[in-house]
């Protein structure tokens, strides 16, 4: 069961937003109630603050078209794997873009425990900087999961601004990032944490990228833990600033060859018990020392350089928590007032919190943010 | 209630199978025993055609007269348990789940366990429970092969009505584990 490990909770499902959301309600706020639903809800309503019991609100919500395949209209495919495959899709209720992931259900496994592990996780996710899940239509053949419609990943807006992202812009994705993660982190007490391998597929079973992966993790570490992910923040944080992956990678030789000789090749003291890894040992590397990373990021300010280098290090007990690094010094210029907005709030419901236009960005603003003209409150994301 | 008999080693229970066998007998004890009383303790009969085994009969043999008016004795439920526990080879860890789900299906579907239902009831929440907190995970379709008389067709359509009336809540928080371990 590792398909719905965290990790993939947070990489996966870690948005950033340019526009700003107001704060998230049960039903979609922009909601199109058919009139005769409208009409029934207005008769039935006598009281109209009673307390639905949870039968009859399920029944009204599946009144108005939830949980019905009918309600989404199925644009085109975005990808396909052996275990979903996702389609972007239209919502008749809103007229909002959505992503259908469609899992196929097996006849003799039922429902597949990844899939029942991952609804419960995200259900239980309400938070700006994680993805929504809006809707379950469960049949006998399939059981589809309706998210939100993310229009661009980080490749797709560095590759509008041409790589070069303005670095207060690198700032604001970064805290979202975190903010993300540090969210996530509250799943430990759910008690859900049953799978808990490194996961080596994507949930669409595609191979993951070995660019994001800390050392203990290619040299056979395949317990989960949060400081995992907080490496590959740090992968990150070099690509928006640098407008290109920091250890690209292909076989896990090289992945951790190019660590090692921007890094330091790993010591007793820089990394305790590596000198015990039989994997490690097997490879031979020689003894790179570590280089300056002022010299590579040359744009990003030093605190900045602070962040990263303790995003970076070795020893997964001094390597930076989500937590620690939304309090640290590189953040301050965002103001005081970004650590009390609550988890379901975006950050630009702060009026300071703007994003600035990209160096780099492409002719005009429209190609760019091809909605923001028209004042809608849609969410656009980089991840 | 049930806390009488239970005295807890988490490490003998997690680490030696020997030892573990009378603790997952004495497991299946209480959660049956706890199903017994909610049983027996009902205030009404609500309940729902998926879960009705007189319009979803487990087994093709006639079950007797009163079967669907008398309240089953903890004997019978505790051996229907064991059963498919022992068949699917599961631990104790699954069977207070399976406790967790049973009671969290009544509260959410507004329904009470019954003579007709609790079978189903049960089975429905062995079966997601299994799935879910078990690392092998059994399919639907192993079930079929313990009680014979049931198709795969029925079990995954009773599988996704439990989910439905649990709204996919099928976390177990380390705090209500621990309640319903010492309880």
């Amino acid at each position: 069961g590792e398909v719905c490990s965290p990790t993939l909770v947070s990489f996966m499902c870690c948005k950033f937003q340019r526009i700003d959301v107001s704060k998230q309600m049960s039903l979609p706020m922009d909601i199109r109630l058919p009139p005769e639903i409208l009409k029934k809800l207005q008769m039935q309503s006598p009281e109209p603050c009673k307390p639905l019991s949870r039968m009859s609100r399920r029944a009204s919500l599946s009144d108005i078209g939830f949980g019905k395949l009918e309600t989404y209209v199925k644009l085109g495919k975005l990808g396909e794997g052996t275990y979903a495959t996702v389609f972007k899709g239209r919502s008749k209720l809103t007229e909002n873009l959505v992503a259908l992931k469609e899992i196929r259900l097996e006849h003799e496994e039922g429902a597949p425990c990844t899939a029942i592990r991952e609804v419960s996780l995200l259900k239980n996710l309400k938070h700006a900087n994680i993805v929504t899940l809006h809707d379950i239509i469960h049949t006998d053949r399939c059981l589809t999961l309706v998210f939100e419609y993310l229009d661009s990943d980080l490749k797709q807006y560095l590759d509008n601004c041409r790589n070069i992202m303005s670095m207060s812009n690198v700032k604001v994705f970064m805290f979202q990032l975190l903010r993300g993660l540090a969210g996530e982190l509250k799943l430990a007490d759910f008690g859900l944490a049953r799978a808990k391998s490194v996961p080596t597929k994507t949930y669409s079973n595609e191979v993951v990228t070995l660019w994001y992966r800390p050392p203990d993790v290619l040299l056979g570490s395949t317990e989960y833990s949060t400081p995992i992910d907080m490496w590959g923040v740090g992968c990150i944080l070099y690509e928006m600033a640098t407008g290109r992956p920091l250890f690209p990678g292909s076989t896990v030789k090289e992945e951790l060859h190019l660590i090692f000789r921007l890094m330091g090749t790993p010591t007793e003291e820089t990394c305790p018990g590596i000198t015990a890894n039989e994997e490690f040992r097997s490879y031979l590397f020689p003894q790179y020392r570590a280089q300056a990373l002022i010299n590579h990021v040359p744009r990003l300010d030093t605190e900045g350089i602070d962040l990263l280098t303790t995003l970076l290090l070795y020893d997964t007990r001094k390597r930076i928590s989500a937590e620690a690094s939304l309090r640290h010094a590189y953040f301050l210029s965002l103001g005081e007032d970004i650590h009390s907005i609550p988890d379901t709030a975006s950050v630009f419901s702060l009026k300071d919190i703007q994003l600035q236009k990209d160096p780099g960005h492409r002719s005009s603003f429209d190609c760019f943010f091809p909605n923001s003209g028209r004042g809608k409150n849609r969410r656009q994301s980089v991840f | 209630l049930l806390s009488k008999k239970y005295s807890s080693c988490s490490t003998i229970f997690i680490d030696d199978s020997t030892v573990s066998q009378p603790n997952l007998k004495s497991t299946i004890k209480c959660v049956t025993l706890a199903i017994y009383y909610h049983i027996k303790n009902r205030d009404s009969d609500r309940s729902l055609d998926i879960f009705d085994e007189k319009k979803h009969p487990l087994s093709r043999d006639l079950v007797p007269d009163d079967y669907f008016r008398t309240d089953p004795e903890h004997k019978l439920i505790y051996r229907f348990v064991r059963t498919l526990f022992s068949a699917a080879q599961l631990t104790a860890e699954c069977a207070i789940v399976t406790l967790v789900y049973l009671e969290r299906l009544l509260t959410y579907a507004e329904i009470d366990i019954c003579p007709c239902n609790w079978k189903r009831i049960v089975l429905g929440a062995i079966l997601l429970a299994s799935k879910v907190w078990d690392d092998q995970a059994v399919w639907n379709v192993d079930y079929c092969q313990i009680l014979k008389d049931i198709t795969v067709e029925d079990m995954n359509e009773m599988e996704r009505h439990f989910l439905e009336l649990l709204q996919f809540n099928i976390n177990v928080p380390a705090s209500v584990y621990a309640k319903y371990y010492f309880d």
